[in-house]
């Protein structure tokens, strides 16, 4: 070991909690790019898995061929599983009742090796156990053939008796075929053989195949693969995803180096300038500026190094327990998504040299000047003081009217402070992207988010007054959270700004109108998007209350009746009890009235009670009850229309949920590293000023005394960067958000109020933090030494 | 041939109107002992810096030999104090991590020539720091930590000594040994060495006194 490298380790080790706060700092960084990465890298896979869960995982069905082929084909090594189909022709099965299917039905042989597949496929009964039972296609089913009925089928001359033990989904999206019968046997019959198969490299699938395919004569335009799911491994030939893919890691790989960058950059500074004597001195005595660079430059790497260490495996332990965490949260709202934690080489490498390569580059300058520091100094300024402008010195009007006098002091050493901008800057930066990122990604979501609605909605048509029937069939059922029972109808607005449109009439009993209404005919409005000729896009009431005091009410299906003038008030939809949540916000504007109104008006309008819908909306908890709600609905109104809005919401939520879990965790992990930057930060400077500290206190300052000053004087700069990180966090949000409004209609700028809390709180702890720690150190220096020593 | 050499030496520091050197010139020849006194702010400590290389003057030529030093880059400079240069301050300015050992074979371990166990033992002898060769520099006393920054000036054996009232903050005993071992690396061992003072006991020792009085240097008391 060299004396150099010798020093180093002696330096870190004798400032050890420097060095700690060091480590803990990197060791932040470091697990947000461990966990970034193979964050990025599992939630990948599992979307893989996701998309591929219809298919049994099988990403690929080869041309059909004969057997050979097929043999030979299995023994690729680009192929991990395998599973076999083969058609054995089209069949005649008794009593067809043609009308409902085109085309010929085919009998389908599989192996039991796709087993997983036919799972996913059933619509109703088990898979085959025995030679003699098969599925059958839903829309097959009839009433004499149907689960439990044994069926004839007739093919290649021969005559099969089978039975039916389960029925198979026409929709389902597998590359078996689904749409006729379908029987499992180890020995698969015939020449026409189709392979499936898992891939072992997704991610370069398509070529793959394509190249596999054409290396054993088959036609290449028979070839079918899973192009959703191997779009996301990037293995679909399709590079503009691919592209998208990459720029997202890029930008998210560029946040996490800046923050990590200005943190490991602001840490090695501050080392660096905490020794400058020592370096001059160094310098004095013979050591090359390129050695002193050296010096920095191995302190930042044996620094590095154990954070890494570190990172890698809280990140991947932090990452495996927020899976779990994300994976219960699905689970809880029945969303069919499973995380699963993958860790590779490639994203552990990729986040070693990351945060290699950043802390190469952020020591880079902190080197360059401790290889600048001239002997010099090391021996005549034994105790540097700063340059300071004739600006500086004069006091503020702060300073002339604080007449505490360690509040003072505070004040203008916090004037004085040359390491202040860099402070201020950090603590800025800190404050500004927590609150531009969390508002950005919070008003970004709101705009995939499914509008808040019922979870059910019946309409009954045409069946009177069921409003009551509805009643006591919802009160059997369990798990409803709210529920609005209305009969409905729709009139036009014939005249005034909002010609032409439609309005719901929603008729509530008169008890409820007076209730929630105070009795008048209100206006339920909605905030819609619009876009002007010139392509601006705004967000606006569907019908203005300004330009629209009176309304004339017509029916739209009988012309010749008068009409009803109305001058109704107006409510927001999402203010109005009973209805908020219950309707979709974007919806059409809707008028409450009582039914005693609606008779009154019936007559001009030409309508009559029995013209009134009921229906029923209901919101549920837990959602998973959605089910069980239409299925009492359907037992009673066989022919109610019913829109299961917690099943067409599924599948989009789930994502949207990943997505956002994602995002909050990468937020989270973000202003924690920024925030560790600025508690370092912190804590540096108060060792720094412990010399200075100590000579306040040799002249018979009291440590209180002392911390006054100090917490007056941090106050001052927390203040100030807080107020200017909100400054610049609202910016950012509101940049990043017109950024998105051009792409999304719907969405609409929220101000940060909270995060703008929140983040004060933050500095609020680490200020008392910062007073603990001042505390600790007054009460326990050795005045003396400091006092008299030279380094 | 004269192993120093100043030449018109000028050294106005930044912000101040009169030099602090104004046109010193200075031959020095090899093997001489030599004292410069002078009252405090005149200048003494600047000539000091500028001869060892650890500072640039403002105009003149500084020559060790036929080197002009200031013609040298950082690196040839820092080379130039590690092997020709051993300097003294007044404050003692060890690196209070590393063991009294460790401080005095510092400048030959930057020189890749790690120093002999011979030779350490040696100059800790004559130290006088052999039972303190693992000490820290905070358990040292005044004299002790100067006698280690001497020990530390001459382990390469440089062919000048510069010292910057190297005594000034010792008692009476403590200087009289500081210089002994000048003067032994003088006689013995035929360096060089210039001496900042302020105690005239001191400066009677020395063969050659010069005078510092307002930036201008003179021979003689
Ligand atoms: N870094 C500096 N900046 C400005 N003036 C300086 C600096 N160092 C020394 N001086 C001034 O130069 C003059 C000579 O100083 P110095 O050489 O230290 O004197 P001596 O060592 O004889 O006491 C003094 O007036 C001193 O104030
Ligand atoms: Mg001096």
């Amino acid at each position: 070991m060299s004396i150099l490298t010798k020093l180093g380790w002696r330096q870190l080790r004798v400032e050890r909690g420097r060095t700690l706060l060091t480590i803990a700092a990197m060791t932040l960084a470091a697990t947000l790019a461990v966990a970034t990465l193979v964050g990025l890298r599992s939630l990948q896979d599992s979307m893989y898995q996701y998309q591929l869960s219809s298919t049994g995982g099988m990403a690929v069905a080869f041309p059909a061929t004969a057997a050979q082929t097929v043999a030979k084909l299995s023994a690729s090594p680009l192929l991990t599983k395998t599973q076999q189909y083969a058609d054995e022709g089209t069949i005649k099965v008794d009593h067809t009742k043609t009308n409902d299917i085109t085309g010929a039905i085919h009998l389908t042989a599989v192996t039991p090796a796709t087993k997983p597949a036919l799972k996913s496929m059933l619509a109703s009964g088990r898979l085959p156990q025995a030679a003699d039972e098969v599925l059958l296609a839903d829309v097959l089913v009839t009433a004499q053939r149907k689960l439990g009925s044994t069926i004839q089928v007739k093919s290649a001359g021969h005559t099969h008796q089978y039975r039916v033990v389960g029925t198979t989904n026409v929709y389902a999206s597998s590359f078996i075929p689904t749409g006729g019968v379908l029987r499992i046997t180890p020995h698969l019959p015939g020449r026409r053989i189709t392979l499936l198969a898992a891939l072992k490299n997704p991610a370069t699938g398509k070529a793959d195949m394509v190249s596999l395919t054409k290396a054993h004569d088959l036609p290449v335009s028979q070839l079918r693969l899973a192009n959703q799911a191997l779009k996301v491994m990037w293995g679909a030939g399709d590079t503009k995803a691919r592209t998208t893919q990459i720029i997202i890691v890029l930008v998210m790989l560029a946040v996490i180096g800046a923050v990590a960058l200005i943190m490991i950059y602001t840490s090695i500074n501050l080392a660096v300038q905490a020794r400058r004597q020592r370096y001059g001195l160094l310098r004095t005595i013979g050591t090359t500026p390129q050695q002193i660079r050296l010096l920095v430059v191995q302190e930042s790497l044996l620094l590095v190094l154990p954070a890494l260490l570190l990172g890698g495996v809280i990140g991947i332990g932090g990452l495996a327990l927020a899976l779990q965490w994300m994976n219960r949260v699905l689970a809880g709202n029945e969303l069919p998504v499973i995380l699963y934690l993958h860790v590779d080489w490639l994203p552990l490498v990729g986040a070693a040299l990351f945060m290699v390569l950043v802390t190469l580059l952020a020591a880079a300058r902190p080197a360059r000047r401790a290889s600048r520091v001239t002997p010099i100094e090391a021996i005549r300024a034994l105790n540097p003081s700063p340059r300071l402008t004739a600006r500086k010195l004069r006091p503020t009007w702060l300073i002339r009217h604080l007449h505490q006098p360690m509040l003072k002091l505070g004040a203008i050493f916090d004037r004085r402070d040359t390491r202040r901008g860099t402070m201020l800057v950090l603590l800025t930066v800190t404050v500004a992207l927590f609150i531009g990122l969390t508002s950005f990604v919070g008003n970004f979501w709101r705009v995939f988010e499914s509008p808040a609605s019922a979870d059910v909605i019946a309409t009954l048509l045409g069946q009177g007054d069921q409003t009551k029937q509805l009643k006591r069939t919802l009160a059997k059922v369990t798990g409803i959270k709210r529920q609005l029972i209305v009969r409905t109808t729709s009139v036009m607005i014939k005249s005034g700004k909002e010609t032409g449109n439609d309005l719901t009439l929603y008729v509530v009993p008169e008890a409820q109108l007076a209730r929630d209404f105070g009795g008048q005919p209100t206006l339920l409005n909605t905030k819609v998007f619009y876009e002007t000729a010139k392509g601006r896009q705004y967000y606006a009431w569907q019908i203005n209350p300004k330009t629209n005091r009176r309304l004339h009410l017509v029916n739209g299906f009988e012309a010749k009746k008068a009409g009803q003038w109305i001058a109704p008030q107006y409510m927001a939809l999402s203010k109005a009890p009973g209805f908020k949540g219950m309707l979709y916000p974007d919806g059409l504007a809707g008028l409450v009235i009582s039914l005693t109104q609606f008779h009154q008006w019936a007559g001009k309008l030409g309508m009559k009670d029995a013209d009134l819908t009921s229906e029923v909306a209901v919101k549920l908890s837990p959602k998973s009850q959605h089910t069980a709600v239409i299925k009492a609905l359907r037992s009673q109104f066989g022919r109610a229309q019913i829109a299961d809005v917690v099943a067409d919401n599924q599948q989009s939520e789930a994502i949207i949920t990943v997505v956002r879990l994602t995002a909050w965790a990468f937020i989270a992990l973000l202003s924690l590293v920024c925030l560790a930057t600025v508690i370092n930060h912190t804590f540096a400077n108060l060792t720094a000023s412990r010399r200075s500290l100590a000579m306040l206190q040799s002249i018979g300052t009291t440590p209180k005394q002392v911390l006054t000053m100090q917490q007056g004087q941090y106050s001052l700069l927390l203040v100030q960067g807080w107020l200017l990180g909100s400054l610049l966090g609202i910016g950012l949000s509101a940049l990043l958000f017109r950024v998105m409004a051009g792409a999304y209609s719907n969405a609409h700028f929220v101000w940060p109020g909270v995060q703008i809390l929140v983040a004060l709180a933050a500095l609020m702890i680490v200020w008392l933090g910062f007073g603990f720690a001042t505390w600790r150190m007054l009460n326990h220096q050795n005045i003396d030494e400091l006092v008299r020593s030279s380094d | 041939m004269p192993i120093l050499t100043a030449t018109d030496l000028v050294k106005t520091y930044p912000e101040e109107e009169r030099p602090a050197l104004d046109h010193v010139n200075l031959t020095i020849e090899p093997g001489e002992f030599v004292t410069i006194v002078g009252p405090s702010g005149s200048g003494k400590s600047t000539l000091l810096h500028l001869l060892g290389g650890v500072d640039r003057p403002t105009s003149g030529q500084v020559q060790l030999y036929d080197t002009d030093l200031y013609q040298l880059n950082e690196t040839q400079l820092a080379i130039f104090r590690r092997r020709q240069v051993g300097l003294i301050y007044q404050f003692f300015n060890l690196i209070p991590s590393l063991t009294v050992a460790e401080n005095i074979t510092l400048p030959s371990e930057l020189d890749g020539k790690p120093v002999s166990e011979g030779q350490l033992a040696l100059m800790l002898d004559q130290l006088g720091l052999t039972a303190k060769r693992n000490a820290l520099p905070a358990q040292l006393s005044g004299g002790q930590q100067q006698r280690v920054a001497i020990g530390r000036a001459l382990i390469n054996e440089p062919a000048i000594v510069l010292a910057d009232e190297p005594t000034g903050n010792l008692d009476q005993h403590n200087s009289q040994e500081i210089m002994r071992l000048l003067h032994y690396a003088n006689v013995k061992q035929g360096q060089t060495v210039i001496v900042i003072t302020h105690d005239p006991q001191v400066a009677a020792q020395a063969q050659r006194v010069m005078t510092m009085t307002d930036g201008h240097l003179t021979e003689g008391r």
